[in-house]
């Protein structure tokens, strides 16, 4: 699962717990807006509600400078920093829970900025109650895909399953979406200064004491099965997702390049020879854990995409530099591409062989669409028991 | 006129944790979700580890043994899936049967699990606990200071905290339970409200019972819902002569768990003579007998105490000790056991117990200085 479960301190309370973030641009109107979705708690259904005690905040940088090829391959971001961040209230005796959007633009030079602020009714599709920031808070069909069983086998050089049809090992669930729409002049003055931009999702709880308030990291996502697969230990999960994304503590560092070492070599060893030998692609350490400690998406804002689209984007601007190519996409990540088989197939085959593709053969179970707000509706079987049945209050 | 200080637990403000009915209203959504996810895909292990472990916190709310036998049988029905070979199905088998004091069921879960790559702070928790319970002390106090300084979370501090009460150093119990709390990263209430019973525990043991309902209150406060925090403030209150509020504290417990605890500790604050005492201790004896036929070794202790302290059966309540003796051979056991032998005039007997439960508090404290 992409980022479903990782950690002691996500697992703890689903509300905080991300599974998904995506970041992508669309053309709307004549005019470029941002998408941003992340998704939470998973295995929701009709009477979860978002957490008054956790912040949602969606964070984005931009990129001045993207190094290559190969070993040199490394993103650099700027200081300036554009924000969205979801506080949800407590929900009323009949359920209903407001969900307020907060985007500001932080300048590192202290230049003020203006606030835009939107806010929504709990599963209310209406967008919110400022056009210029669409948004959306409430249930929706869980949109990561993969099948459980086939990601954790191996494969075979020349062969792999991503032509037989698999089982959707996520099919049914639900999660909590939030999802946010706006014009990308909103974000750092959009386009003036480049269009990379370095994307990221992170779930807090803030807390004042003594006078003194703090931010606590509970949660973030920017790459998929980083904390799930690559990461395997609770303790450095816990650890990596309470990192700031825009400046991990440099004591860890050396840690988590252990770790994602031993992650990604595992990847490399999936692949077989015919002689059931560990088919080895990349070198030691991995050229890829420079990128990988910096966990953002990577998303070129000039490049406008469709929610729907299937075309691969994921990871590829990171590839493009790693290879010293022009990239091709929007980069970023979209619901319905196969990020499974992006993911397998780079880290598997290594960076000089495309094919074959590692994809573990399944499709989204409910592809979004291109309406606002795109994630589809929950599976939702019978209905729910009540909070009273549970405990008598 | 000296002033008495007491220690505040971190209010909602300084401390922020999920509302109760979100908590409550997410923990029933992701079970019900997971049930029907189950009906549809019944092999697969992942939704079974994660419907158990959803039970299971369930179960450590409502201090509900059926809970946790729920989520055993979950992870146990090869025929559905196969939870066997998972090491993080088998870590948590092994958690839930400890829940239940199946001790040697737990360990080869445990050792399973372990051969099979699970994460080593969670196995060496649980190892520990097992440990502590055989009375194998040279064991459980090192690695519990280890998990401490390696691995300093709530949980591994709030361990070090009660062994530190152990060793009769409660100023160091009550730091490392201030440190616990500075640890918590998490907003699920119920990670709050267990520190502030644990920490209300340890007040009440040393006697300061007035520090004890601050941290219990504030248990509540985080989580109405959790049984066992209510149990305990009752039971304090009652201590401090509240009698109003403890009554009213069990008799909403007695009406909302199936605990029999909650029973029979009502009937001990009604005043004699009062008219439900005779039908709720009927009613008590009939549960914890069925309790003691289901999940005998989780029961031998609590159901002695019944029997000892509600019933005057103290040669009864001995035997069921002597059992609980044989399954957890450690102080804590021979001390209850030998006063069991000594109320019920077994007092050769309850002299080996006193001497056998002194020896193994000589080997925590030797433990504790090597």
């Amino acid at each position: 699962m992409t980022d479903h479960w990782d950690g002691p301190a996500a697992r703890s309370d689903p509300a905080a717990d991300i599974t998904d973030f995506f970041a992508f641009p669309v053309l709307e109107d004549d005019q470029t807006r941002l998408v941003l979705v992340m998704n939470v708690n998973p295995n929701a259904s009709e009477s979860s509600r978002f957490s008054d005690a956790v912040q949602c905040r969606f964070r984005m940088r931009r990129v001045t400078a993207l190094d290559g090829p190969g070993p040199a391959a490394k993103v650099h971001t700027g200081p300036d920093e554009f924000s969205i961040t979801c506080r949800a209230g407590t929900p009323d005796r009949y359920g209903i829970q407001t969900v307020t959007f907060t985007a500001v633009n932080t300048w590192a030079s202290g230049e003020p900025s203006a606030e835009m602020i939107s806010s929504t009714e709990f599963n209310d599709t209406g967008g919110g109650s400022n056009p210029q920031l669409r948004v959306f808070a409430g249930l929706r069909a869980d949109t990561s895909f993969t099948d459980l069983a086939r990601v954790r086998m191996p494969v075979w050089r020349d062969s792999g399953f991503a032509n037989m049809p698999g089982v959707n090992s996520i099919a049914r669930h639900n999660v909590l979406s939030l999802v946010a729409v706006l014009p990308v002049e909103y974000v750092l003055d959009g386009l003036k200064a480049g269009s990379l931009f370095a994307a990221c999702s992170e779930t807090s709880r803030s807390q004042s004491r003594n006078g003194q308030s703090t931010i606590t990291r509970i949660d973030r996502m920017g790459r998929i099965e980083v904390t799930v697969w690559i990461i395997t230990d609770d303790h450095l999960r816990d650890e990596w997702n309470a990192e700031d994304t825009f400046a991990v503590s440099a004591a860890h560092i050396p840690d988590y390049e252990a770790a994602l070492q031993s992650g990604l070599a595992r990847l490399d060893n999936f692949e077989k020879s015919l002689t059931n030998e560990n088919v080895i692609d990349w070198p030691t350490p991995h050229p890829m854990i420079p990128i990988l400690l910096d966990d953002f998406l990577v998303v070129d804002l000039s490049r406008p995409t469709v929610p729907s689209t299937t075309v691969r984007g994921y990871l590829e601007i990171e590839k493009a530099a790693y290879l010293n190519v022009p990239h091709q996409t929007c980069g970023g990540r979209v619901p319905n591409e196969d990020v499974i088989a992006t993911t397998l197939t780079w880290f598997i085959n290594g960076p000089l062989r495309s094919q074959p593709d590692r994809g573990v053969g399944v499709t989204p179970d409910k592809p979004v669409g291109n309406e606002f707000p795109y994630l589809q509706e929950p599976t939702v079987a019978t209905p729910t028991l009540q909070t009273e049945h549970w405990l008598g209050v | 006129m000296t002033t008495v200080h007491l220690v505040l637990p971190l209010n909602p403000q300084e401390l922020p944790t999920t509302s109760a009915a979100i908590f409550v209203g997410n923990l029933n959504a992701q079970i019900v979700a997971t049930e029907e996810i189950l009906a549809v895909q019944p092999r697969s292990v992942v939704d079974r580890k994660r419907l158990a472990g959803l039970y299971k916190m369930r179960a450590d709310c409502r201090d509900d043994i059926d809970g946790y036998q729920k989520a055993i049988d979950l992870l146990s029905d090869g025929a559905a899936g196969s939870p066997h070979e998972d090491p993080e199905a088998l870590l948590l088998r092994a958690q839930l049967e400890l829940s239940v004091h199946r001790l040697a069921r737990s360990q080869t879960d445990l050792d399973r699990a372990r051969s099979l790559g699970a994460d080593a702070g969670a196995v060496s928790a649980i190892q520990i606990e097992l440990d502590w319970n055989a009375g194998r002390y040279d064991q459980a106090v090192p690695a519990i200071r280890k998990a401490a300084a390696e691995r300093p979370s709530t949980h591994t501090l709030a361990r070090l905290a009660e062994l530190e009460h152990r060793l009769g150093d409660d100023g160091r119990a009550r730091d490392r339970y201030a440190r616990a709390e500075s640890c918590v990263r998490d907003t699920l209430p119920l990670t709050v409200a267990w520190l502030n019973l644990q920490r209300g525990i340890h007040a009440a043991e040393t006697g300061d019972l007035e520090q004890a309902v601050v941290f219990l209150e504030e248990a509540v406060r985080r989580l109405p819902h959790y049984f066992a925090a209510r149990e305990c403030l009752a039971r304090v209150t009652h201590q401090l002569g509240r009698e109003d509020e403890s009554v009213s504290l069990y008799e909403a417990l007695a009406e909302e768990s199936a605990n029999p605890e909650h029973w029979s500790h009502l009937v001990a604050v009604y005043r004699p003579g009062h008219p439900r005492r005779d039908s709720i201790l009927l009613r008590a004896r009939d549960a914890w007998d069925r309790l003691l036929a289901r999940y005998p070794e989780a029961m031998y202790w609590h159901a002695a105490e019944f029997y000892l302290e509600y019933l005057g059966a103290p040669p009864y309540a001995a035997e069921l000790l002597q059992k609980n003796s044989v399954l957890r051979p450690n102080a804590d056991s021979w001390w209850a056991l030998a006063e069991a032998q000594a109320a019920g005039g077994q007092q050769s007997a309850a002299e080996y117990s006193r001497r056998t439960a002194e020896e193994a508090h000589a080997r925590l404290m030797k433990a504790a200085c090597s």
